[in-house]
């Protein structure tokens, strides 16, 4: 990138530099490491950048989009906040929601009243993201106290009656209860008589999700066919839908080092990409429905460098790999997320400052989206003041701080432009290592993610036990502020209320209608189970049939559990 | 407590998670910690109770430790208390995770030895369950 004579002088000059600090007694401190492991010197130079090229560079909106996709600016077209909200029943969570509104949230932060979208990003509570509708044994104690309560119709319309759909962004947090949420969203929207051509849904797609932490519910030989199923039915029933999420935070919060996690959630991608071509489907018409779902860490520039080198990774294998033309199937937008594993519980204020840095790198790496995590996480789902301040985190940054002027500001930086090099390197080889390994698939049933990611975790904290890394607070500076109580409870009797609710929702059903609709969803299964590329297809429009009949997300996703799952404890 | 049958034996573990939880992280490293410890450790990942139950039983562990990412933990526990306590099964039970502070008497009334939230040091868990 630097001709011959700059690299020559500045050569001459870091050697000037070592000189100096060689006579330094604690020069060893200056061999310092990334979070994630690389290690780093004092300062960058242009003889840094000798493997970087100006075309690996480039300049934004350009490939290979190392500088981001946009062409101006975020001041003028703003980034997106998805953070999601969602406690106790649909009425609470729309509460809230409506809340935030009058606090100025919408989807794109800037934007002007007349274009103004909504954003829906409903984490479910856990009962329900497993398919257990309130009433169910396992749910007991858990209705809409992790996300909201969402078991049948009369969810969806507390949540959604009177708001435009269209112009209203829906995501739903439940990565095993994808096609039930859907499914449902879009039966509600036929009975309002909203075109499900004019939906704008983020379909997470995430079949290979709870992997990351063990506790999948369905093995990885069915749990693939879900990607092509879904993305096939989007593509052509709801044309302006993102179709698959490819995340990057799972594994980073699982213990993912930056390259890792690159290398990983690539793999991810050219995999569900492969298989949907193998169900004849055109990677230039849905890769650009794609998105990313990254991890933030408090290692900013590791950061700012993660991003980019996974900008540049992906224009590269879509490009040359899977031959893409449509320009847009080389530009993976990306909704990263703070980490929840980095927020502590100790004087839990201090993670307001830890999320706006976080915040603050997602913004210097071009995300299209900015979630800012609530400080009180790690006690409860958000109360309302800390979700107010998430929100007030990402105006503030936009309106307060300027850096929404100028595109990429930390490219060209030495350090950063090395780094983002560095993390390409290492997920290239990490990419070779899972083919040598047998592909994707095989290095889930052998463990090999797993056991990468576990590994990681383990020395992160040993780091933290043998305080070679300092977390203020607690590990260093410790001070004592008694047990932390939850600062945020769900209203008492939420569960009685979604007991009672499902009960009679289900009492006022057509009954055979019900039980038809549920044989056939179960048949689907059985044949997507058994014939596998040619019942592509036949799942999504079952389910569709079982949400039209009024059954429920417990009902439906627990048929998908037994039949493609490790099975079902609701149904003994 | 528990059921240490002289020097010789090491001490037994069990590790769960509830079947409706997310997020082994935590307790996984814990496992390879107390492993490393000279612990005995069964780790059984997700489990609904009336198994956690059934295999503190059959183990005849020492000690069972349960970590709780999400709720119901207020539920989980008494159940797997209860049903120990009918069998005649005595164990020191440790509890970590998300849980709130004013639980904590509550559970401790209960039988909740001890219980080890986010920032706990390792060697606090490992000096609980070796000693």
């Amino acid at each position: 990138m630097f001709e011959d004579a700059i690299l020559a002088q500045v050569k001459l000059m870091v050697e000037t530099w070592e000189r100096k600090v060689a006579k330094r007694k604690d020069k060893s401190k200056l061999k310092c490491k990334t979070a994630g492991g690389i290690p780093i010197k004092p300062f960058y130079t242009p003889g840094d950048l000798a493997g970087t090229g100006q075309s690996e560079v480039g300049i934004p909106g350009q490939f290979p989009y190392t500088r981001g996709f946009r062409e101006v600016p975020y001041s003028l077209e703003g980034w997106m906040m998805r953070q999601p909200v969602a406690l106790g029943l649909s009425k609470d969570t729309r509460a809230r929601m409506e809340y935030l509104e009058k606090l100025g949230w919408q989807l794109f932060i800037g934007e002007d009243e007349a274009n103004r979208l909504h954003v829906q990003n409903i984490a479910l509570d856990i009962c329900s993201q497993q398919g257990y509708d309130p009433d169910a044994p396992e749910a007991r104690g858990r209705v809409g106290r992790d996300g909201t309560s969402l078991s049948n119709m009369w969810d969806f319309e507390e949540l959604y009656e009177g708001k435009d759909l269209t112009k209203t962004e829906v995501f739903f947090a439940s990565p095993d209860g994808q096609l039930p949420c859907l499914a449902a969203y879009l039966v509600y929207a036929e009975r309002r008589g909203v075109p499900w051509d004019k939906l704008r849904l983020k379909v997470s797609n995430l079949w290979y999700h709870s992997w990351y932490w063990d506790a999948a519910g369905y093995p990885p030989k069915h749990a693939y066919k879900l990607g092509p199923e879904c993305i096939a039915f989007f593509r052509k029933h709801v044309p302006i839908a993102q179709v698959a999420s490819v995340t990057g935070y799972s594994p980073g919060e699982t213990g993912a080092t930056p390259s890792q996690e690159v290398a990983f959630s690539l793999a991810t991608a050219m995999f569900i990409t492969e298989e949907a071509i193998k169900v004849g489907l055109d990677p230039d018409d849905f890769v650009p429905h794609f998105y990313g779902h990254d991890h933030t860490s408090l290692d900013l520039f590791e950061t700012v460098a993660k991003f980019r080198a996974k900008r540049r990774m992906w224009a590269k294998i879509f490009r040359d790999k899977f031959g893409c033309q449509n320009p847009m199937a080389l530009r993976l937008r990306n909704f990263p997320q703070t980490a929840g594993s980095l927020l502590q519980r100790n004087e839990p204020e201090n993670n307001i400052v830890r999320v706006t840095l976080m915040a603050l790198a997602q913004v210097l790496a071009g995300a299209d989206g900015v979630w800012a995590a609530s400080f009180d996480e790690c006690l409860n789902i958000p109360s309302q003041r800390a979700a107010q301040i998430a929100l007030r985190t990402g105006q503030i940054i936009f309106y307060e701080t300027n850096v929404a002027n100028v595109i990429d500001p930390l490219g060209g930086s030495y350090y950063v432009e090395w780094l983002t090099s560095e993390i390409e390197r290492r997920a290239w080889e990490l990419l070779n290592t899972i083919e040598e390994k047998g592909g994707y698939l095989n290095c889930w049933e052998s463990g090999w993610f797993r056991s990468e990611l576990a590994r990681e975790a383990r020395k992160w904290q040993e780091s933290i036990d043998n305080k070679e890394r300092t977390i203020v607070g607690v590990n260093d500076f410790v001070i004592d502020e008694g047990e932390m109580s939850a600062l945020f409870r769900i209203r008492k009797g939420t569960e009685q209320e979604a007991v009672e609710r499902v009960r009679a929702f289900r009492a006022r059903r057509d009954h055979e209608k019900v039980e038809l609709a549920l044989r056939r969803l179960r048949a689907a299964l059985e044949d997507m189970k058994a014939s596998w590329p040619e019942a592509c297809g036949n799942l999504m429009p079952a389910m569709i049939e079982a949400f039209r009949a009024d059954c429920t997300i417990g009902e439906t996703q627990g048929l998908m559990k037994e039949v493609l799952g490790y099975g079902y404890y609701g149904r003994q | 407590m528990g059921t240490m049958a002289g020097n010789s034996r090491k001490v037994r573990v069990l590790l769960a998670k509830s079947d409706q939880d997310a997020h082994d992280r935590g307790i996984r490293y814990i496992a390879e910690v107390l492993r490393d410890a000279g612990v005995e450790v069964i780790f059984i990942r997700y489990r609904i109770c009336e198994e956690v139950t059934e295999i503190a039983l059959q183990e005849d562990v020492d000690v069972l430790g349960m970590g709780f990412y999400s709720s119901g933990y207020e539920f989980d526990i008494p159940t797997i208390l209860e049903a120990l306590k009918a069998k005649g099964k005595a164990l020191k039970f440790m509890v970590g995770g998300i849980i709130s502070g004013d639980e904590v008497p509550k559970l401790k009334a209960i039988g909740v030895d001890a219980i080890f939230g986010p920032g706990t040091p390792t060697e606090d868990v490992v000096r609980f369950v070796a000693h």
